[in-house]
């Protein structure tokens, strides 16, 4: 989706650093320098450049707390501006997850800042690719739903007790499989930049990392400690000066979690399906994203069948496509025919420097607005069908192949949703 | 009125058929426009007819007679005259003052209106004046005594001499302006909508004698009883013996009127504010209303030395000059940059950006050719971006069309009025569109999708009344007009005809255009707002004439495949628009090619003025234009269901109202909109396929459909509860068709005696098999009923499609039901869902587009670093279900608690050229059924 990313210093213009995907030559400087002093010269007349469309791409300029403006160019002009908002608010988040908020505001030295900045490259390519998480997207954390949830459960607060904090979770493969209630109390963004931050931390059996958190305390940081347990299964806690990360690791984690490796395995089993073998769901399915709003969670798979399944369902969509297609059509429906989820800041919110994600919500022009509310809508492709409905707290947006009938798609899919959501697992 | 028309005109049609054989065709057409009673003073027979014979003098030298227009044709051949209107038969023959300064098309100086004219305005005229001058009288006594009081009228009546009941118009001679129902109406009862104006005073009414009385005004009591539409008949008619009766009457102010109208304008009959704006007399009358709204148009050069900004060097153009727009003229440095920096960056074209001004969302819409860029700038809050990217590329193609290229547009100085003109009717249409009383738009809802939509919309029509209109077109366009046409004197023709279309209500009747250069007329009728004045009210005479650059010639992109070997003939192209009344016709004429090359400027050729104001008037004759408003009026054709038909409360209800007019229904919802016609059986024999070749207008067929009806379905009918899609057999349509059309013919023969109405027709050895006033004749108060049957798209008992709207591309025309329609449908909840329709097409037509560009692409190969194709590919088809619940009311809608869930589903064929349809319906309509409604698509003969 975004193809290059800029990051300048708002008051000198600096050019802080530049992203793109591999495969673009990189722009020069002189056009990056005008890209921003056009939304400069705007701000300067108080009118405030928002995004640009061209044929193919489309260009979202955005400041952030009057210091760093970031500038992205996308390759998919029907993205709409709020969907390349987020992308920068997450951009910007991650920033200031690793570097704090005081840091970025108030910038003494532009060389060091640019050091310092590197340290966040990994977590922004993360962001710029489409990997197998939707919670860039979406707004709220990628989870699984296992079986053993309510046994890990009791392992993991007893864990997070024992090391003095109230925060943690534990992830399988860099989704949440479960977590204290205060880490859900976290906002979607955080918990989403927290677990790609586990994920793309370097391998190791722990690390322990400063981070703030964007929304909870942007300024004071807090450690980050966290520990490998298996191949794919890290546990995560959020804690203050102590305890020390040897003392965790050498004291804490194998008393803890040895008892526990059978329900891990278990875990790891469904870790690409997503939930577990019992929640079967029709063999026209080739992927879904199901979505809890309130509680900022989702869940997103393109293998939702077992194998003997989708040996039987035969050749169909690559699964780098159904993913594509999920996100595309996630994005073609909220903000324009579902309402947009929270969590998306308005620009004249950040600007006006107090940019907390959940300030409120970002002002919809009139004309998205339906008279009536939106439940339902499909979308018929050529090779395949999606179907998006929604309940109470709950979305499904559901992938199918293009041989199950129109008819069937909406109690498909109902069913899925009730059959994912009736043991309050999810 | 059709009746009285036809017995009317019997004897003295003879007489003038009879002079028009040794006449010539002219006069005999110039005679049915008097006998008609036309609005067109100057067209009166003795004039003419005395004009008859030299009539080959005025073709080329317009010696003789003049027409009215001819001293407004500007130096360079192009003409905007527009004649408004006047209301009542008697009243006409005001001439609507001229475009001044500002006009279309230019420099027409402010003058006096001469109300004599020199030469051959017959006694009629000196009839007028004098009615005329009554008016007057009695305009300026209304405006001494002043505005806002209520003032008194006293009238002596007499009920004795009436053969009628005694109504306004036959006792007092006062024609009321008719009820324009709105929406919200029945709900909330507006007694506004209820008071008696006056429309038209009759002449032979006791109220044409107060010359107090003023059109417009309001009738508050009668001999001081409060009178309203409901009780004022009533009241009349308990008039029995001659007594005089006094009138309370209350004037009315009209919105917006300037504080002091312009000098020339001494008529009584004041320009409607529609007349104004299109005739450009009055630029400034919203001026306030825009003021604080951010617009912009600007045409900006990147050629010029950035240093001298402050000198506005590089602004061209820029339209208009309010505060708020001054404000996006001064950061078009950043347009510029915009324009010109991210043209390299992603080697594609920029469309558009969007700003935010004072915490509004402003967007900009571009257009770069070179060093010159177009700007414009609208308010997120009245389009979105989508519509803006459209309209950019209309403003565009349009000023292609009309000037050549834009650099031509706004580099020549003489056209920045026109321009100022062109771009006010612009902003006001988008801006103001819901303020604007006079209603620039035709339809507030389908607005904004219809200017994301390149298509005309489109009246459908039954065959037989389109074939008339049809072979009236045909016979202008082959420009045959026998011994007088060039060709007889073996001359070089001055034009071809190549094609022409006609709007009714401003909605195209009938086209034979090839569809860019309908699309370029449309746009030209549209942007000047002539379509919406001909829908609002009657326009007296509007001539309009320039030279344009159709797009099919000027834009190798547009054009069809070359054929090998051949190239369009090299010409100039000129528009000729006639309107008269609701009726608009646009014909485009080419000069070169196989005929005569034209040079230096072109001015309008009165004798093709006449011709096409001929086909009007024969149309008129034929009663065509009557048969088009039965249309218009009748339930709308396919049905459409009301939403609030399907509320439980409201369901009981209407389950009474259909058991009173037809017991016969068990299905609430078709009885209550189907409580019109008296035989709703005909609906279940009706089978969908056939609706648009059901020909509702001949009496004949009528009895066809009872018959077959009887014979193939007469036992399926009570069996038809449940769901059941009912199919009538398909033998029986046919069959039932061949019938039609066989009686069809069978008529032709004593049909043929009218054909001569329109043109000579001694060489024409075959009567027109389609000729309309016989049939009419028949049919006149005796069937009016069978012309309001219509049919169901979807099947099974309940029809539960609420709105639909189907685009054909290849076509250029989209057809969705009138507002009118859907008015009569009322509801507010309703117009809820009409209106969420409308904003959903957007968003889905929105998707439709960029699946034709992603095709579009894939066709051309197209693939760069900065293209990837968007995930979801081609999108054919996108359904969103909607529910309305109590929540979504406001809270006096509350009570009722009415939850109604609907599906609006798009749909795309992908043919060369691609097919939209869009429907709404009602949730749990079973899938079959609504396939059947996404055949509108195929049973339309688009």
């Amino acid at each position: 989706m975004a193809a290059y990313l800029f990051c300048l210093t708002t008051g000198g213009g600096v050019p802080l650093f530049t992203r793109s995907k591999p495969d673009l030559k990189p722009l020069p400087y002189p056009v990056i320098g005008s890209l921003n002093g056009v939304h400069m010269f705007g701000a300067n007349h108080d009118a405030n450049l928002v995004s640009t469309t061209t044929e193919h791409t489309k260009l979202v300029w955005r400041v952030y707390h009057d210091s760093i403006t970031l500038i992205v160019i996308s390759v998919d002009q029907r993205a709409s501006d709020s969907q390349l908002q987020r992308f920068l608010d997450n951009v910007f988040n991650s920033m200031v997850l690793l570097l704090g908020l005081d840091e970025l505001i108030t910038i003494k030295n532009v060389e060091r800042l640019k050091r310092d900045l590197r340290s966040c490259y990994r977590l922004i390519d993360c962001l710029m690719e489409s990997s197998e998480m939707y919670g860039d997207v979406t707004g709220c954390v990628d989870v699984i739903v296992c079986q053993e949830q309510l046994i890990l459960q009791d392992y993991l607060d007893s864990f997070v007790n024992s090391a003095d904090s109230t925060f943690g979770c534990l992830l399988v493969s860099g989704k949440v499989a479960v977590a204290t209630t205060k880490w859900w109390d976290l906002t979607g963004q955080e918990m989403y930049l927290l677990s790609l931050l586990a994920r793309v931390l370097p391998p190791g059996s722990s690390k322990d990392i400063p981070v703030y958190l964007p929304h909870g305390s942007p300024n004071v940081p807090h450690r980050l400690l966290n520990f490998q347990i298996l191949q794919g299964v890290e546990v995560c806690v959020l804690c203050g000066p102590t305890p020390s990360l040897t003392e965790v690791e050498t004291e804490l984690l194998d008393r803890y979690w040895r008892p526990s490796m059978e329900s891990l395995r278990s875990c790891l089993r469904i870790n690409l399906r997503g939930f577990p073998s019992n929640i079967t769901v029709h063999i026209g399915v080739l992927g879904l994203i199901i979505m809890n709003v309130d509680l900022h969670k989702c869940l997103g798979t393109v293998h939702p069948l077992s194998s003997e399944e989708s040996q039987k369902q035969g050749k169909s969509l690559s699964i780098a496509r159904r993913r594509d297609i999920l996100r595309s059509f996630y994005q073609s429906v909220t903000g324009t025919v579902f309402p947009p989820t929270p969590g998306t800041t308005p620009p004249e919110v950040v600007e006006n420097g107090h940019g907390d994600g959940l300030a409120s919500e970002s002002p919809v022009e009139p004309h998205t607005e339906f008279v009536h509310s939106a439940l339902d809508t499909y979308v018929i492709g050529e090779d395949h069908k999606c179907y998006a409905t929604r309940e109470g707290p709950y979305q499904i947006y559901v992938l199918f192949s293009k041989d199950v009938p129109k008819y069937a798609l909406r109690s498909i899919s109902m069913t899925t949703l009730s059959s994912l959501t009736k043991d309050k697992l999810f | 009125m059709a009746t009285d028309f036809v017995s009317a005109r019997d004897p003295l049609f003879d007489l003038y058929r009879r002079t028009s054989y040794k006449l010539g065709s002219r006069v005999s057409r110039q005679s049915s426009v008097t006998s008609l009673g036309s609005s067109i003073s100057e067209w009166s027979f003795a004039s003419r007819s005395q004009d008859g014979g030299s009539r080959r003098n005025s073709r080329k030298s317009t010696s003789s007679l003049p027409p009215v227009w001819a001293d407004k044709v500007q130096p360079d051949g192009s003409l905007f005259y527009l004649e408004q209107y006047s209301g009542g038969k008697e009243l006409n023959g005001e001439v609507q003052s001229p475009p001044n300064g500002k006009a279309p098309n230019g420099h027409v100086q402010p003058e006096k209106k001469e109300t004599t004219k020199e030469s051959g305005i017959s006694r009629i005229r000196g009839l007028l004046k004098k009615r005329t001058g009554k008016n007057k009288d009695s305009t300026d006594s209304g405006q001494s005594e002043n505005s806002m009081a209520l003032y008194e009228v006293k009238l002596k009546v007499d009920p004795t001499k009436l053969q009628k009941e005694a109504t306004l118009e036959t006792l007092l001679g006062i024609v009321p302006k008719p009820i324009v129902r709105n929406a919200g109406d029945a709900v909330t009862g507006n007694s506004r909508m209820r008071q008696i104006l006056l429309q038209t005073l009759l002449p032979d009414g006791p109220a044409i004698k107060a010359t107090q009385l003023r059109i417009g005004d309001c009738l508050v009591a009668v001999n001081d009883f409060n009178v309203n539409m409901d009780n004022i008949n009533q009241l009349l008619s308990a008039i029995v013996t001659p007594m005089e009766v006094k009138l309370t009457m209350e004037p009315v102010p009209e919105p917006w009127e300037p504080p002091e109208p312009p000098p020339f304008v001494k008529e009584p009959a004041r320009p409607s504010e529609l007349v104004k704006l299109v005739s450009g007399q009055d630029l400034s009358t919203y001026h306030h209303l825009l003021e604080k709204i951010p617009h912009i148009v600007m045409y900006l050069t990147m050629g010029s030395d950035s240093n001298n900004t402050h000198k506005e060097e590089e602004i061209l153009y820029s339209y208009p000059d309010g505060e708020a727009s001054r404000r996006l003229r001064n950061i078009r440095g950043m347009f510029i940059t915009i324009g010109d920096i991210l043209q390299n960056v992603t080697g594609t074209r920029v469309k558009s950006s969007t700003l935010v001004v004072d915490k509004q969302h402003i967007h900009i819409g571009y257009w770069k050719k070179g060093e010159h860029l177009l700007v414009l700038g609208l308010p997120g809050d009245k389009v979105k971006v989508e519509q803006l990217n459209h309209m950019v590329s209309d403003v565009v193609r349009f000023l292609t069309v009309i000037y050549g290229s834009i650099e031509s547009a706004f580099s020549t100085t003489g056209n920045i009025s026109q321009l100022d003109h062109f771009f006010s009717l612009l902003f006001k249409r988008v801006l103001l569109g819901g303020l604007m009383s006079s209603s620039l738009q035709p339809d507030d809802n389908s607005s904004a999708v219809m200017d994301t939509i390149m298509a005309v919309p489109t009246l459908h029509i039954p065959e037989d009344i389109k074939t008339p209109l049809d072979a009236a077109l045909s016979e202008l366009e082959a420009a045959d007009f026998a011994d007088m046409s060039d060709d007889y004197y073996d001359l070089r023709r001055a034009f071809t005809v190549l094609g022409s279309c006609m709007f009714y209500k401003g909605l195209l009747a009938a086209s034979h255009l090839p569809r860019e250069d309908l699309l370029d007329v449309f746009l030209y009728c549209r942007y000047y707002c002539l379509l919406a004045l001909a829908s609002e009210e009657r326009v007296g005479q509007l001539v309009l004439w320039r030279e344009v650059h159709p797009t099919r010639r000027f834009d190798p992109s547009h054009g069809e495949a070359d054929a090998q070997g051949y190239s369009e003939p090299e010409g100039r192209w000129f528009l000729l628009i006639v309107g008269l009344r609701h009726w608009l016709s646009a014909t485009l004429l080419e000069a070169g090619g196989c005929a005569a090359r034209a040079e230096g400027s072109v001015s309008p050729d009165p004798f093709l003025v006449d011709q096409t104001k001929a086909v009007i008037l024969q149309l008129e004759t034929q009663n065509v234009g009557n048969l088009f408003e039965d249309r218009l009026q009748s339930p709308s054709n396919p049905a459409l269901s009301c939403a609030e038909w399907f509320l439980p409360s409201s369901r009981e209800k209407s389950v009474s109202n259909a058991s009173s007019t037809s017991s016969i229904l068990g299905t609430p919802v078709l009885g209550r909109h189907q409580s019109s016609s008296p035989k709703p059986l005909k609906l279940f024999q009706r089978s969908p396929q056939s609706s648009f070749l059901q020909v509702p207008g001949a009496r004949t067929e009528g009895d066809n459909i009872s018959h077959s009806g009887s014979e193939h379905s007469g036992s399926g009918v009570p069996s038809m509860g449940g769901d059941s899609p009912h199919s009538t057999p398909s033998l029986g349509r046919r069959h039932l068709r061949k019938q039609s059309e066989g009686s069809g013919s069978g008529q032709s023969g004593e049909s043929g005696n009218s054909s001569g109405l329109f043109k000579l027709k001694s060489k024409r050895l075959i009567p027109d098999a389609f000729e309309m006033s016989n049939m009419n004749r028949v049919l006149v108060g005796q069937d009016k009923e069978e012309l309001s049957y219509s049919t169901k798209l979807t099947c099974g008992v309940d029809n539960t499609l609420f709105q639909y709207l189907a685009v054909n591309s290849a076509a250029g025309v989209v057809v969705c039901p009138t507002q009118q329609e859907v008015g009569r449908l009322g509801g507010a909840l309703h117009m809820d869902v009409i209106r969420n329709f409308y904003r959903c097409c957007q968003t889905i037509h929105g998707m439709f587009e960029n699946s034709a560009q992603v095709k579009e692409l894939r066709d051309r190969n197209v693939d760069g670093p900065l293209h990837t194709e968007s995930p979801l590919g081609v999108v054919t088809e996108q359904g969103v279900l909607f529910h309305c619940g109590p929540a979504n009311l406001s809270d006096s809608k509350r009570g009722t608690t009415p939850t109604i869930t609907y599906w609006v589903v798009g749909r795309l064929y992908m043919a060369k050229e691609p097919k939209e349809v869009f429907v709404c319906f009602q949730d749990g309509t079973q899938d079959n059924v609504v396939e059947m409604a996404f055949k509108l698509l195929f049973g339309t003969d688009l």
